[in-house]
């Protein structure tokens, strides 16, 4: 992967984890190896914990503790009504910076 | 004034805490040696910023143990979990906490908010041209 995305990502790996969380219940270490497989290998799971934090403090995601295999119990994700609400948002700001930011570049002389 | 009371003339609660620090504390003991010196660092630099009673700042730091405690069970390293740019993931924790320095940006943009307005009601006007 390209290196130093961490600046440009920050803004937007909120919506990645929502979108992941709403494919179906599921925890921290398996958000972070999605993106890892997706191609973001720099995001570790204190990253994604640190989101899976904040969008618990804003009631964007249920929370259900099951055991584990080794370890504390682990905590699953799914989205709350006010989660895929901001998911939707997520990928109206997306494809408006995204069209945005292209047209930038590949008209450099209409803007 | 009640919320302030609350968290600072509270000695029932103040006890209860106490005692959960202790149980919390015992659980960091049980950590790895690795983990035990990055929570306690991070422990550290993020009550730099706390605000208030620091409540808040606790619930994150006893749920970071759990974080930790599940990367030790699976035999990870510390920095594995955290990334090596610790001080990175403590900024992005403390988004998630009450700050001094929150504090001090609301208050900068309330004071200016409450002098000059706000938006469409602000007093300011474009300058006439003539």
């Amino acid at each position: 992967m390209l290196e130093n995305l961490t600046e440009m990502l920050k803004g937007v790996l909120e919506g990645c984890v929502l979108e992941i969380i709403s494919r179906g219940e599921t925890y921290g270490y398996e958000i972070t190896r999605l993106l890892n497989a997706l191609g973001f290998t720099d995001v570790v799971e204190g990253t994604v914990y640190t989101i899976l934090v904040r969008l618990e403090k804003n009631n964007l995601v249920d929370i259900e503790k099951k055991p584990s295999d080794m370890g504390p119990p682990r905590k699953f994700y799914v989205l709350t009504d006010a989660g895929r609400e901001e998911l939707q948002r997520f990928w109206e700001k997306w494809e408006f910076v995204a069209s945005k930011i292209n047209q930038l570049k590949e008209e450099p002389s209409n803007v | 004034m009640s919320e302030f009371f609350n968290n600072y003339f509270n000695i029932k609660k103040i006890m209860e805490s106490k005692r959960e620090y202790k149980e919390q504390m015992a659980r960091v003991k049980a950590l790895p040696e690795d983990y035990q010196y990055v929570f306690k660092k991070i422990q550290g630099h993020m009550w730099n910023f706390a605000a208030g009673a620091g409540y808040d700042m606790l619930k994150i730091h006893y749920d970071l143990i759990e974080l930790f405690e599940s990367g030790a069970a699976e035999g990870k390293h510390v920095l594995e979990i955290t990334g090596e740019d610790v001080a990175a993931f403590c900024d992005e924790l403390l988004r998630s906490a009450s700050t001094y320095t929150e504090n001090w940006r609301e208050a900068l943009n309330r004071d200016i908010q409450k002098k000059l307005g706000k938006g469409r009601d602000a007093k300011w006007q474009k300058p006439q041209s003539k």
